[in-house]
């Protein structure tokens, strides 16, 4: 399923002495079975952007074509739940996000109450479970009581659940070691290439970025600055805009400045000294 | 829902009650609650009426806030309405006990648009420093009050947070029917709390670290100077105070 933002733009408090403009004048595309990555500093529209890909709050100018449904101000979305039974999304803070008081009823709120009929949800949630790196045994836990690491992933637990079209994770790597790190990266890459899911990923950990994205776009003040795919993304100079480019690339840059050997591009730091190490041999 | 909620928030612009000490506006406040409750005068509550109109003029708030105030409201005056037609009161007492109440809302809305929290709290203090030397602890209650008035916005948006994760996962409370929203609202109030209570330990934590001693004498960050304006209008008010009074009395 497709993501289009046309000409969107979304105001805060409008029409009052506190009102902020969030983002303006965006105009891109998540496309089918993509993985896009919107990178940018606190306050710079990231949340927002996402909250109005789920209709959580509506463009004040614009609209947004998800799939064949268009989210905008002067058009009343029939069935909101349908829409957002296509797309799940997970929170920045997922402890603010909890609020049933077992493991089993936070996951299995999502398929309960988009009243889809849902076979063996008890299976469901297992599954779900065991994908994040989790057994039956937190099932019957408090969600509070978990370490943060473990509540990021009953939070996407939750969310893939029920099996979405759309999957929004807003910066799913915070409070994660580095195993549930790169367990995680293989989930996204099996979802995108298994299930051609739509992933959207909000995120300033430009390795990550480099790894599992296809696009990236970057927000600065609401206004989109920058995008292409991750290469031509992070050839260019991110810095005046707050943010560092992946080590990966800083490296490979430095050796083209130094020596000038070309290395080309690689996503994983181990593939870089499997070549280096060719070189120097 | 929670973004409506009107009463008890701070609207930040330039004016000239926006400048005012918060004491003052406090005295002033208190007053004009007292005789707003006394008088069942008509020429009394025009002129509070008057009084009234010209503090929200000069707060440079923009009217539709107020309207929004007073809109919030509309089923406690209703209330009031019903309750006033059932017991068969006059047509005149319950005007004016609709009126009274309304103008309450207004004046103290005055207070809290125009006056961030922790001023409040400041003006309480100074309001209530005389009863220091009877021995009641009032820094200890003001802390509480401005620990309490603190944590207003921060239920608000944990509230929020909830209400949009309900909704991304099926219960939208502004798109379903009671059902959807009595489920909404009852898996509010527990995450609710249990976050409250968090953040107010992680606060309670934060202040001991940096030593934080309820009975040191402190001094404001902001220096709250008393000027002319704000002598005019308790000068205004008190006399305003003492003429109803005098007809109250007599």
């Amino acid at each position: 399923m497709e993501v289009k933002f046309n000409h969107v733009f979304y105001v805060y408090n409008e029409k009052t002495a506190l009102s902020k403009m969030a983002l303006g004048d965006i105009c891109t595309t998540f496309k089918e079975g993509k993985i896009t990555s919107i990178m940018g500093k606190s306050g710079s529209g990231k949340t927002t952007l996402i909250e109005l890909i789920n209709a959580l709050i509506i463009p004040t100018k614009g609209n947004i074509e998800v799939g064949s449904r268009v989210i905008s101000k002067t058009r009343k979305i029939k069935n909101v739940n349908n829409l957002r039974y296509k797309i799940g999304l997970v929170f920045q803070m997922p402890e603010e996000q909890f609020f049933c008081s077992t493991v089993k009823e936070e996951i299995e709120f999502g398929m309960k109450y988009f009243n889809k009929s849902v076979k063996s949800i008890e299976k469901h949630i297992s599954d779900a479970l065991l994908m994040m790196g989790l057994d039956d045994s937190y099932l019957n836990r408090n969600p509070f009581t978990l370490s943060s690491g473990e509540m990021r992933k009953v939070a996407i637990a939750s969310i893939l659940a029920f099996n979405p079209k759309v999957i929004i994770l807003d910066e799913p790597t915070i409070g994660l070691d580095n195993k549930s790190k790169e367990n995680l990266i293989k989930i996204i890459k099996l979802l995108k290439n298994r299930y051609h899911k739509t992933i959207i990923v909000v995120s300033n950990d430009a390795d990550l970025l480099l790894k599992i994205s296809d696009h990236i776009i970057l927000l600065d003040k609401g206004k989109l600055v920058l995008e292409g795919n991750k290469y031509d993304f992070f050839k260019q100079d991110i810095s005046k805009y707050g943010l560092k480019r992946p080590k990966i690339i800083e490296f490979e840059q430095l050796v083209l400045e130094k020596k000038g050997i070309k290395i080309g591009y690689r996503d994983d730091i181990n593939d870089l000294m499997k070549d280096v190490y060719r070189y120097v041999k | 829902m929670l973004n409506k909620v009107m009463i008890g928030r701070y609207y930040p612009i330039n004016s000239l009650v926006h400048k005012m000490n918060p004491l003052s506006k406090i005295i002033c406040v208190l007053l004009f609650i007292i005789m707003s409750f006394l008088t069942f005068n008509i020429r009394f509550n025009i002129l509070l009426l008057i009084l009234l109109i010209l503090m929200l003029c000069n707060t440079k708030i923009p009217f539709n806030i107020y309207f929004k105030t007073i809109f919030s409201i509309k089923w406690l005056l209703l209330f009031i309405l019903i309750i006033n037609l059932i017991v068969g009161s006059s047509l005149n007492v319950t005007i004016i006990t609709i009126l009274r109440l309304i103008y309450v809302v207004l004046y103290t809305s005055i207070l809290t648009l125009t006056t961030p929290p922790t001023e409040i709290t400041y003006g309480i203090e100074k309001l209530f420093s005389p009863l220091k030397l009877i021995g009641i602890p009032v820094n200890k209650m003001a802390l509480s009050i401005s620990l309490a008035l603190r944590f207003i916005p921060t239920i608000i948006d944990q509230g929020n947070k909830i209400i949009k994760s309900q909704a991304s996962r099926g219960i939208d409370y502004y798109n379903s029917n009671i059902k959807g929203k009595l489920l909404a609202v009852k898996a509010l109030i527990i995450p609710m709390f249990v976050l409250s209570i968090k953040k107010a330990d992680d606060l309670a934590d934060s202040m001991e670290v940096r030593l934080y001693n309820v009975n040191s004498k402190r001094i404001n960050f902001r220096q709250n100077k008393w000027r002319f304006y704000d002598t005019f209008l308790v000068l205004m008010h008190l006399g305003l105070f003492i003429l109803m009074m005098k007809e109250v009395v007599l």
